[in-house]
């Protein structure tokens, strides 16, 4: 497959990655393609595409569940870390995720934020209090949330609790922020502040973004790679995925003739 | 007759009956608590927690020594009992998450729960009495924490698995261990139905008296030796039931009043927390 030329520095790089379930189940076939440093890079395709075991294999999620198998490698920083010898959980506080329906735990909104900085063994309160502010504010949730910092996250709103769960997982400073189709329990406001807060974000992180909405892929995203039957059936720039795509298949997808 | 006069009679048949036996066992019920109450607050005086037990046949005195034993009985149960519990379910729910083993050791676990108390008692007698050769408040606890165990298992096996699934891989995909996973964010979700549980497994113990009948027996003598007999309100209120003096029968009756009153308010602390919980 033709890959783009490429002007901008490469954070992750996938080549020939095979990954199966459950023993051999097939769910990604030979994927190889480059995300950019600070770019948003979206990954689109019909349901059961493969997508989003993709993004899951980014920060090894898989390997919460038995009998699966990685093949190939996934290079950050020039290292392979789907090698055995990778400390996950390094990797994750260094490759963060954001989840389909919010994920806020059962503590404070504060407590929230904490939770991460904690896990860096950050124990010092004036530190906590500074980076918890910093971190709603750069999820643009600061001024919502200032006031009531010791209540439940679980009286935000859907689109806040979400807004949350982004500024615990920048708290950690991540390099990379996967989002695996983060508006899809989301109202049409929710998701066009998301929208907004991802396209802003790329200044600090590289973002690799899951959406079943083309529309939203074509809005935020740099790069597009649309992927189908757990193949990576065409990868560019998301203006050319989107205008002049190489592929049938490509266009048929994003004209909705199919998915 | 037509069909919906059919339908309608079959209706009203299964209607009383089943009024007819909730009626029955109401009856029962308000019975029983009606004459525990009805004795029980008439025989209340404060002697009755200030003082010893008297030699028998003489009037007065109270039963200071088993409300005190009773409590450390069920306080030393309760700190056995809660960390195997707590500790255990956490393993079925976290470590041994749909493996087969996790489900025999539920099933398991719900037969202890209906295993007769006495059996328990006797299966204390034989490991911690009868070798020892000498009646314990640590075997009456330890009888009382086998009771307990699978109670606290279960509820907690069950409280995990409501903290959904997808919390935990929030956390994991922070760079959480496990272990920190578990401590500082499920246990933090299931607090309330955990503690629940826990109170209700105290509620149950806390009226038992076969279990405690072989292994810590019981002591007219005031007593905090655990190593020792301890005497206990249950067990005290069956000698004293038993016994042929009025004095007796009296401070049973008051002694069952405070039980029965002490675990009606666990069990209440407990619905309520656990309605509490579901309301947020």
């Amino acid at each position: 497959m033709e890959v783009p030329t490429v002007t901008q520095a490469i954070d992750l790089e996938v080549k020939g990655l095979n990954f199966y379930y459950n023993g051999n189940v097939h769910a990604l076939r030979d994927i190889s393609l480059p995300v950019q440093k600070n770019r948003v890079t979206a990954l689109i395709g019909p349901s059961g595409c493969g997508k989003t075991t993709l993004l899951r294999c980014f920060n090894r999620m898989h390997d919460l569940y038995p009998r699966h198998r990685y093949e190939g490698e996934i290079l950050f920083e020039g290292r392979n870390i789907l090698s055995d010898k990778e400390d996950l959980i390094g990797l994750r506080s260094r490759i963060g995720m954001v989840f389909q329906k919010p994920t806020p735990f059962p503590m404070s909104i504060a407590e929230n934020i904490a939770y991460g900085l904690r896990l860096k063994g950050i124990t010092n309160r004036t530190e906590l209090a500074g980076k918890i502010e910093q971190a709603l504010r750069h999820a643009v949730l600061w001024n919502e949330v200032r006031d009531k910092l010791n209540h439940s996250a679980y009286d935000l709103s859907g689109g806040q609790q979400q807004r949350l769960v982004i500024a615990r997982a920048l708290a950690v400073e991540p390099e990379v922020l996967l989002f695996d189709e983060p508006t899809s329990a989301l109202d049409p406001i929710s998701t066009g502040k998301i929208e907004e807060l991802v396209a802003m974000l790329k200044q600090d992180v590289t973002i690799v973004i899951v959406t079943h909405n083309m529309q939203q892929a074509a809005r935020v995203s740099d790069m597009t790679g649309f992927m189908y039957l757990g193949e990576l059936v065409e990868f560019g720039t998301t203006e050319k995925i989107f205008t002049a795509p190489d592929k049938k298949q490509t266009d048929d997808y994003i004209t909705g003739r199919f998915g | 007759m037509t069909r919906e006069q059919c339908r309608k009679i079959t209706n009203y048949t299964a209607l009383s009956l089943s009024g007819l036996a909730a009626a029955f066992g109401l009856f029962w019920l308000v019975f029983i608590l009606g004459d525990v109450l009805v004795h029980g607050i008439g025989a209340l005086t404060p002697d009755l927690f200030l003082n010893d037990a008297v030699p028998a046949g003489m009037t007065g005195g109270g039963l200071r020594h088993a409300f005190v034993g009773q409590l450390l009985i069920t306080f030393a149960a309760t700190l056995i009992g809660v960390p195997v519990g707590v500790l255990g379910g956490t393993f079925l729910a976290e470590y041994a998450r749909g493996t087969m083993f996790a489900r025999v050791i539920s099933v398991l676990a719900d037969i202890m729960v209906s295993v007769p108390s006495i059996v328990i008692g006797a299966f204390a007698y034989a490991v911690l009495v009868r070798p020892l050769h000498h009646f314990s408040g640590w075997a009456g606890a330890v009888a009382l924490a086998i009771i307990m165990v699978p109670v606290v298992l279960r509820t907690t096996e069950d409280m995990l698995t409501l903290v959904p699934w997808t919390i935990r891989e929030a956390a994991f995909a922070l760079g959480a261990p496990y272990y920190k996973v578990i401590i500082q964010v499920v246990y933090r979700g299931a607090a309330t139905g955990i503690l629940t549980g826990i109170i209700l497994s105290v509620a149950r113990v806390a009226g038992e008296t076969a279990p405690l009948l072989f292994t810590s027996f019981n002591n007219s003598f005031f007593s905090t030796d655990m190593n020792g007999p301890v005497a206990s309100l249950t067990v005290s209120v069956f000698q004293y039931a038993m016994g042929p003096y009025d004095d007796w029968h009296r401070q049973a009756w008051a002694a069952s009043f405070v039980i029965t009153l002490f675990i009606l308010g666990l069990t209440i602390a407990g619905r309520a927390l656990l309605k509490w919980r579901y309301r947020r």
